[in-house]
């Protein structure tokens, strides 16, 4: 019986000294990102992943490399006007109790690749082919150690004691035991570049090697998803409802402006167009119904068909766009209003299936910011941003205040709208609906 | 089955999101209140007294120049005219529309009547009713004379033969807002801007004396003034004549006197101008009446 335990524990020694590999807590992370305070400074992870190493080689060998190399696997990107997310952009770190990755002063020679402090390691630098079958040939980034023979390795956290000998995360959590941190860089987009929406996946490979040795003993592999969502959000911080009343003639004659009645605000991560279009119930229903919903009119004499142009709206700051010929509503309102020189809100039908009309004087080339129809920042779109996020130099880009004039005339024929009135319109309660739109550079 | 559904589900959510257009978008709501404003300011004093105390006066009448100036702004199409006006409480009826006697210094006089109708009194308007030149295609009466829809004609000599064109129009029935209307043919009862007719040209469109412009240069006589309709200077006179029956009321002096106001007159018992009252005339007293300057939209 007590030979019988000999052999068992002899066989079982030899099975644990011969143990070598990598344990990850976790082997895949998926992320996204979907708010534009994501963009304000890189995205962090902590603790992406926990990694331990169990390396027992046996006799003669007593020292270890560990190393991480990955590279891009998948990307779909739902808009192409931008960059894709790009390995480079994908930073790695790992740390443990006794700073491992500090070791580099120990390490003798010239080692390649080698994360020589506790920072960012992007997977730029290592042109490797995830879906390839074959094993990279490219040298990984080492997290302990080298290509070469590094021998015993000590830091300056653990003094004296060997951070790459052999053992396991048990007996020797101090230096066995990574926390493996993901950084996201992110800062492309704070240069006023687009990184396009999209899918984007990353094949991670911990490789476990001989102290020296190319060929890894062990491998762990991680699959990190990202997804980037188009972000546009455009807020107004005023009222939703604004109301004019003329009850004296001076009004009729002179109009009513009502200054800087919306504010819109804007976030977006891509380049952008902003709309102000001029609708009601009636004009939805018919294309050529141009006109302003009749709620309720109080006299028979004149007509109700007052036109949705006869709205003007003045914008401050003026469209960034800066192609010829666009044009936007920071011309200065002028009195009386005419046709010809006019801030008339343009008409347009539909969602986004618009078209030029000129009964109503309509051009897709007026907007807030951008141009409808043509794309590219800054000649035709607004570049991402946000308003709460640029500098005060370009924030003006994304915050815009919108003052209403509506100027009924003595007759009451609304000057400036278009198509012209040949009647006096009708007293009565009227409403028309105003819809900033806001949407992807097209 | 249930993993081919599965796989398709997905596939069409990959395709939706690689060829969505994406978009984000606040509305506002803009409402618009046009009330109707009709406005009508009156210059000059609000009592404007004829006292009748010499011989002259009563053959000759007193004429008021300019003593109301109408200004008129509007939102909408419009017609004005004046109704002359009173309480109704001399013996006639109510329907009759004869001075307010305030008191009656003859009353033992033989013969002496109460009842001056309120077409007595004489209306000059300047500028001329626009819509005049429109014609009698806004009367609704085909014969009539154009410069019977307005007040612009010149006061007539009292003590001619010939017919004024000035006496103000009163409203027929209990209701003062009746508006002018042509009872016969060939007749108008007058309107100072506007006509009967709704149809286009027959009213004045919206608009204020605000903007109506002057011509400083002075460059040709016409072009001096533009007669928009929203601007008139009022001229009053009353004519008692002697005795004193006041001629101008006589609806056979007038081209409109067969209209709604005459005939209340001539239907009338005691009216002065009666076929069986040749010999009646007003007593002395003091008499009252109101002018109602009537602004409404052309309907």
């Amino acid at each position: 019986m007590r030979k019988f335990n000999s052999f068992f524990f002899l066989f079982f020694y030899s099975i644990i000294s011969l143990s070598q590999s990598i344990s990850l807590s976790r082997l895949s992370r998926s992320i996204t990102i979907d708010n534009l305070s994501d963009y304000l400074t890189d995205i962090e992870i902590l603790g992406l992943t926990d990694l331990s190493v169990d390396m027992s080689f046996g006799a003669g060998v007593t020292n270890w490399d560990l190393a991480i190399i990955g590279g891009s696997a998948n990307s779909s990107s739902y808009i192409s006007h931008g960059n894709d997310l790009d390995q480079e952009d994908i930073l790695f770190k790992a740390v443990n109790f006794c700073s491992s990755a500090d070791a580099f002063n120990a390490i003798p020679g010239a080692p390649l690749n080698n994360i020589a402090t506790n920072t960012y390691q992007n997977l730029g630098n290592i042109p490797w082919d995830a879906s390839s079958t074959n094993p990279p040939s490219n040298p990984p980034y080492y997290i302990i150690g080298s290509e070469n023979t590094d021998g015993d390795m000590t830091t300056a956290s653990c003094g004296a004691t060997v951070v790459n000998e052999d053992g396991n995360a048990n007996s020797s959590p101090q230096t066995h035991n990574f926390r493996v941190d993901l950084k996201i860089d992110l800062s492309e987009f704070r240069l006023g570049n687009v990184i396009n929406p999209g899918t984007y996946d990353f094949n991670i490979i911990f490789q476990l090697f001989e102290d020296g040795s190319l060929v890894p003993r062990a491998t762990a592999p991680f699959t990190l998803e990202i997804e980037i969502l188009p972000i546009l959000q455009l807020k107004t911080t005023t009222l939703d409802r604004i109301d004019f009343d003329f009850i004296e003639i001076t009004s009729y004659v002179n109009g009513i402006t009502q200054y800087d009645k919306t504010t819109l605000e804007v976030s977006s991560n891509v380049d952008w167009d902003l709309l102000a279009i001029g609708t009601s119930v009636r004009h939805q229903t018919l294309n050529t119904d141009y006109f302003w919903d009749d709620n309720a009119v109080y006299t028979s004499g004149g007509t109700k068909d007052i036109p949705l142009t006869a709205l003007e709206i003045f914008q401050t700051p003026d469209n960034p766009a800066t192609s010829v010929g666009i044009s936007d509503y920071n011309t200065a309102l002028v009195f009386p209003p005419t046709q010809a020189n006019n801030n008339n809100i343009s008409v347009l039908h539909g969602i986004l299936s618009f078209a030029a009309d000129a009964n109503t004087g309509t051009t897709l080339s007026r907007a807030i910011a951008g141009n409808l129809g043509t794309t590219g920042s800054p000649g035709d779109a607004a570049p991402p941003g946000s308003y709460f996020s640029n500098s005060l130099a370009t924030k003006n880009n994304y915050r815009y205040s919108i003052t209403y004039r509506l100027t009924p005339g003595l007759p009451a024929q609304f000057p400036n709208g278009k198509p012209a009135m040949t009647q006096d319109a009708k007293s009565g309660y009227y409403s028309m609906q105003v819809r900033y739109i806001i949407t992807e550079d097209q | 089955m249930k993993k081919i559904v599965s796989l398709l589900f997905v596939g069409v959510l990959i395709f939706g999101s690689a060829n969505g257009q994406i978009l984000s978008e606040q509305n506002v709501t803009i409402n618009m209140d046009l009330q109707p404003v009709l406005q009508l300011d009156l210059e000059g004093p609000e009592v404007i007294d004829f006292s009748f105390t010499t011989i002259d006066q009563y053959r000759n009448g007193i004429t008021r120049y300019g003593a109301n100036v109408l200004k008129v702004s509007a939102s909408v199409s419009f017609d004005l005219w004046a109704n002359g006006f009173s309480q109704g409480m001399n013996t006639g009826a109510e329907t009759n529309r004869y001075f307010d006697i305030l008191g009656d210094y003859g009353a033992a006089a033989a013969g002496g009547l109460n009842n001056i109708p309120c077409a007595a009194l004489e209306l000059h308007q300047f500028p001329q009713n626009p819509v005049v030149t429109a014609g009698t295609g806004c009367g609704g009466a085909a014969t009539a004379a154009d410069a019977n829809m307005d007040y612009s004609a010149a006061f007539v000599d009292p003590s001619g033969a010939g017919t004024g064109n000035n006496a103000i129009y009163s409203a027929q029935g209990t209701n003062p807002y009746f508006a002018p209307d042509d009872a016969t043919a060939a007749t108008h009862d007058k309107y100072i801007a506007g006509a009967k007719a709704v149809t286009a040209g027959c009213q004045i469109v919206g608009g204020t004396y605000l903007t109506q412009s002057l011509d400083p240069s002075n460059a040709t006589e016409a072009g001096a003034i533009t007669n928009d309709g929203y601007y008139f200077v009022m001229d009053y006179r009353i004519v008692p004549g002697l005795p004193a029956r006041f001629p101008m009321s006589d609806p056979a002096r007038m081209t409109n006197g067969a209209g709604t106001s005459g005939a209340a007159y001539t239907a009338a018992a005691l009216t002065i101008h009666g076929a069986g009252t040749p010999t009646a005339y007003i007593n002395p007293g003091s008499y009252q009446m109101a002018i109602k300057y009537i602004l409404v939209e052309d309907q």
